[in-house]
């Protein structure tokens, strides 16, 4: 394969998304080719821009996705000067197609956004946690359902040994 | 914090008094069943005991139970091992009153959070003369829980006459062994009850030392906005219009209130309460009813479309108005949160 092909494959590398076969022929032409490891750079460098853009409960629209992706593959077959051009590609192309992309998620998503709501679990959570020392409140069960709320939530914020 | 006041203990020889003069009449027994009610809210910062407690909240068509193990040493350490549900296994709480840790072994983890908002399962602060005002407290046939001689009482509702509430109180110690909430139709809401329960005097301190273990990570727990008996400044915090309900259930009074934002939704709280029974009111910005976990219904709340449902032994009533959402939590039954939302008034 060329690196024309290679290059093809390297969104789908990122994703996992090849048979076995084509993902260890990538990571192996990756390893000894200059240019299409910078590609392939660049495309993790996209995708942490999505990531911070959006958080990563956010879906974006498989058509823009792929109109990026387009974008980013459609070349020609390089002259000298498209190979020297090249060379810098990635670090000018990538991120110009990062900020097209992320500003057409933000748009579709702003358009498309559903208004905000909050869950019956987080206003039942809320009552709980001012009522819980009142007589109303059945302890042992209130206790379970705050404590399982800071188990599930995943935080990661450090505490000074006092609390 | 729940700490009670050190007059709660005068309160608990008065009531060991009181048993002395048990039966004379109505009015005797009614000053007997609030002098014992006041004995078993205060009885845990004097007695030390080690237990198993079982609650059971009741939905309407499913039931949920937490098991606990109980290690108190009056009168402010706690130390309590959650058995059940499955999810909770192996879940511990330890707490001085001041500050909770919360150890989940399965994610290496110690949440830290502030006592009030994750007390133990035993009864909390209760303001006994607040529910003596509006509900009957009657004392009723001494039985056994645990093996344990028992007084009960019933608090019934002066207005609606319902029976709300049952506790079984040890006889010696006046610590709380059973209780029962049930709602107004009369069904149970919840149970809890002890198992087992031994009274100990030598529960070793270190067993309530709050100290984070090699490999686990301190963390600070969920945080919740604090509470203010103060209102005015919550309606200058919000970018709405609050609005509150011209009709309270006979006996309910506004507490507290605080401001949130979850999810960059502005949310307010109200807080009411009877001395026993507690609702919220949540006035939010958002134009669309919440996302219910259970299955719920319509109901009509002074005209507007709303949907309620009962969800891990609560009841929520839900609707929107001039582009806010309005949602109610609490102990009452839909119609008559239904009836509170009607009333609201800006």
């Amino acid at each position: 394969m060329t690196c024309e092909n290679y290059r093809a494959l390297l969104a789908d590398y990122v994703h996992h998304q090849l048979d076995a076969a084509d993902d260890a022929a990538v990571y192996q032409h990756v390893q000894t080719c200059t240019l299409c490891r910078a590609e392939l750079n660049a495309e993790l460098q996209l995708n942490e821009a999505l990531r911070a853009a959006l958080g990563d409960d956010h879906e974006f629209p498989a058509s823009i996705a792929a109109q990026v992706r387009l974008f980013m593959h459609a070349r020609q077959a390089p002259s000298a000067w498209q190979q020297l051009r090249a060379a810098l590609r990635p670090a000018i192309v990538a991120p110009a197609a990062a900020v097209i992309l992320v500003a057409a998620i933000l748009g579709y998503n702003a358009s498309h956004r559903p208004a905000p709501t909050l869950s019956s679990e987080y206003f039942v959570r809320e009552h709980i946690a001012q009522t819980i020392g009142s007589p109303s409140s059945d302890a042992a069960w209130s206790a379970y359902l705050l404590t399982s709320a800071n188990a599930s939530s995943g935080s990661d914020a450090a505490a000074s040994p006092n609390g | 914090m729940l700490r009670r006041r050190p007059t709660a203990k005068l309160f608990a020889a008065a009531a060991a008094l009181g048993f002395l003069s048990l039966g004379a009449s109505p009015g005797d027994a009614a000053s007997s069943g609030i002098a014992l009610l006041r004995a078993a809210m205060a009885a845990d910062s004097r007695i030390s005991y080690a237990g198993t407690v079982t609650s059971v909240v009741y939905g309407p068509r499913t039931a949920a139970a937490t098991v606990v193990r109980i290690e108190h040493r009056a009168p402010t350490s706690w130390r309590i091992w959650y058995v059940a549900p499955a999810d909770a296994y192996g879940r511990l709480i330890v707490s001085n009153e001041t500050t909770t840790y919360q150890y989940e072994p399965s994610t290496g983890r110690v949440y830290s959070n502030p006592w009030s908002e994750s007390a133990p399962p035993v009864a909390g602060e209760f303001d006994v003369a607040r529910a003596a005002q509006n509900y009957a407290v009657d004392l009723g046939a001494a039985t056994s829980v645990a093996g344990r001689p028992v007084d009960t009482i019933s608090l019934t509702s002066k207005y609606s006459g319902s029976l709300i509430e049952r506790f079984w109180i040890d006889a010696k110690t006046q610590i709380v062994l059973r209780r029962e909430r049930y709602h107004p139709d009369g069904s149970l809401a919840f149970k809890s009850e002890f198992d087992s329960v031994r009274y100990v005097n030598d529960l070793p301190s270190e067993l309530f030392d709050l100290s984070v273990p090699p490999g686990m990570m301190l963390v600070q727990g969920a945080a919740y906005s604090p509470a203010t008996t103060d209102l005015t400044p919550l309606a200058a915090a919000v970018h709405f219009k609050l609005v509150a309900p011209r009709d309270l259930p006979e006996g309910f009074q506004l507490e507290k209130g605080n401001v949130a934002t979850h999810d960059n939704v502005e949310a307010l709280q109200f807080v009411y309460s009877d001395g026993l029974r507690t609702f919220s009111l949540f006035e939010s910005a958002s134009a669309r009813l919440p996302k219910f976990e259970s299955e719920s219904h319509a109901i009509s709340v002074g005209g507007a479309a709303g949907q309620f449902a009962y969800e891990t032994g609560v009841t929520l009533v839900s609707w929107l108005n001039t582009g806010l959402n309005f949602t109610l939590v609490g102990d009452l039954a839909p119609r008559e949160l239904a009836k509170i939302g009607a009333s609201l008034k800006g």
